[in-house]
This record gives C-alpha cells, sequence and structure tokens, in this order.
C-alpha cells in the first residue's frame, strides 16, 4: 500500500514537539529546585515550587503521550492515530478561542518607554498568528487523520517482526474486538476522556486558587 | 462553592465513565450535565444580579492569586461575555456528538 508522506511527517512534527515539550518540563522542574531555596512570597499556603513542580509532572504526561504517539506513528498503530485526533481536537480547542480572545480582547499597555510604541499590536498579532498555528495544525491533523486513503493505511498491519524483548510498539497487533461488541465511535471516545481529565484537573485548580 | 463544584466533577467523572462505556444512562446524564452548563451559563449572563456577583468572585480569585505572587499579574479587563462565548461552541458541538451517536449506546444500567 502507498504509505503517503503525511503519516511520517506529523510523526517527526510530534516527536520533536514532544521532546521539546519534556525539556521545558525538565525546565520547570530546575526552576522549581531554584525556587524552593529563595524568598517565598507572603502569605504563601503552596509555595510557588510546589505548583511548578505539579505542572512540571503535567507536561512531562503530555510530552510522554506525544513521545509514545509519534513513535506510534511511525510503525502505523492504529491507537497512535486516535491518540493523535484526541491530541488534534484538544489542540483546536485550546488555540482556537485563545486566537480569537486575543484579537479582541483590551490588552494592558506597555508602561516600558524603551520599548516601540506599538509593542501591544506586535503582540496582539504575534501572539494571535502563534496560536491561529496551533488551531490550523490541529484542524489539518484532524482532517488527514480522517482520510479514508490514510485510515486505510494503519488498518492494514504489517506483519510484526520478530522481538525478543517484547517491544511495545513493534508488538502484535490488538485483535479485533468481537462483533457482538458495539464499536464506540471516535467522538464519544475523544468526550469521554476530555471530561473525565477536565474533571479531574479541576480540583488541583481549586487547590491552588 | 467549592463543595459544588467538587460535586459537578464528581457527577461529571461517572457520566463520562458511563459514557466510555457505552452505558445509555451515561450518554443521558452527560446530556444532561452538559445542558446544565448552558442553563447555567444563560442565566449567569442574563440576570445582572448573578453577573455582578460573578464578577465579584473572579476579582476575589485574582487578588488571591496575586497576593502570592511575587508580582500581581497584569489586569486583563475580559467581559464576562466572551468565556461563555467561547465554551458554549464546545458545549453544542459536544452535546450534538451526543445526540446523532446515540445509536452506539446499550440499554443496559
Amino acid at each position: 500500500m502507498h504509505r503517503s508522506t503525511g503519516v511520517p511527517a506529523s510523526a517527526v512534527l510530534v516527536i520533536v514537539g514532544s521532546a521539546f515539550t519534556l525539556l521545558c518540563a525538565a525546565m520547570m522542574l530546575f526552576g522549581s529546585a531554584f525556587e524552593s531555596k529563595s524568598n517565598p512570597a507572603a502569605n504563601a499556603p503552596v509555595g510557588l515550587g510546589t505548583i511548578l513542580t505539579v505542572e512540571a509532572i503535567v507536561v512531562f504526561g503530555f510530552g510522554g503521550w506525544g513521545l509514545a504517539s509519534g513513535i506510534g506513528l511511525l510503525y502505523l498503530k492504529q491507537w497512535a492515530r486516535i491518540s493523535l485526533l484526541i491530541y488534534a481536537g484538544i489542540l483546536v480547542f485550546v488555540s482556537l478561542p485563545a486566537a480569537v480572545v486575543l484579537a479582541i480582547v483590551p490588552l494592558p499597555h506597555a508602561t516600558d518607554p524603551n520599548l516601540p510604541p506599538n509593542f501591544t499590536l506586535i503582540m496582539r498579532v504575534g501572539m494571535g498568528l502563534f496560536y491561529a498555528a496551533f488551531a490550523t495544525l490541529g484542524g489539518f491533523w484532524l482532517y488527514f487523520f480522517n482520510k479514508r486513503s490514510v485510515k486505510a493505511q494503519f488498518q492494514a498491519m504489517p506483519p510484526a517482526p520478530e522481538s525478543a524483548a517484547g517491544d511495545f510498539f513493534l508488538g502484535s497487533a490488538i485483535p479485533a474486538p468481537v462483533a457482538s461488541q458495539p464499536a464506540r465511535p471516535l467522538s464519544i471516545t475523544i468526550i469521554g476522556w476530555f471530561l473525565l481529565i477536565s474533571s479531574a484537573v479541576s480540583p488541583l485548580l481549586l487547590l491552588t486558587s | 462553592m467549592y463543595l459544588i463544584v467538587v460535586l459537578w466533577m464528581a457527577a461529571q467523572v461517572v457520566a463520562a465513565a458511563g459514557l466510555l462505556k457505552l452505558k445509555r444512562w451515561g450518554l443521558l446524564a452527560t446530556i444532561g450535565l452538559q445542558s446544565l452548563t448552558i442553563v447555567n451559563g444563560t442565566l449567569l449572563l442574563s440576570i445582572p444580579g448573578h453577573r455582578a456577583r460573578f464578577l465579584q468572585i473572579m476579582e476575589t480569585v485574582m487578588a488571591t492569586v496575586n497576593a502570592r505572587m511575587p508580582q500581581p499579574a497584569p489586569q486583563f479587563n475580559l467581559p464576562v461575555w466572551l468565556g461563555f462565548a467561547a465554551s458554549f461552541p464546545i458545549v453544542l458541538l459536544i452535546l450534538w456528538f451526543l445526540i446523532t451517536r446515540k445509536g452506539a449506546f446499550s440499554s443496559a444500567a
């Protein structure tokens, strides 16, 4: 079967982005180690170091998820395609409203005289384009990985090579579900996990507010 | 207020678990919770007293956060409707998918 270049290109993009995310998480951990030694803000029941550590763990999780998905895409694993579709949905849900908000919300004026007079406008356009680019990428992935030809590449499983170490990515394909089991639509999977994750994160926000 | 949020999140977790297991009660519970979100947002926007109360809560939250920071965060004058304008399409999209995919759900409780 013809293998489209979009799949490995997306995989590389995901792997590079995930590596950068993991690097950011490591820097956050590094920063939290320094913050804990400095003077904490007054009346702070939770230190900035603790918040940074919790955020770093969450970012590590996202980075690990992305890295696994990118490698899975290279091996044309079906779970990796679904994983990327979920990630693309989150990307659109987060980036599109952010781009719209940045376009219309009144930003505070820069007070530093060394900054150019149109600094706020530059920031607005730059940040708006930044989020719009991510929203476009998410939208493209949602379209591309739902194309019939791309889906077919993931359904035609290549024979699993011998792997004495029991490689997770090269392992044998998951058997197809029994016909009597109802198939869960992808949209329901995405909604279910979105609600579960957002519900799990909310108590953490309550603890820090 | 914290209790209401925790109860809401617990209900959402249970509903989402039912949704992922393709249970009909999970579908109905999620549709109910998402509908309540729309009702809550509409009431908050349409009743002036509620809107003022919401702004007061947001100012209190910002003051609490700023008290813990070495420097206060810059103030953004976000209109109340903006947050809801961003979240309403998401809720409507979720409801649309839930209603159009209801055939995938079993009747078993």
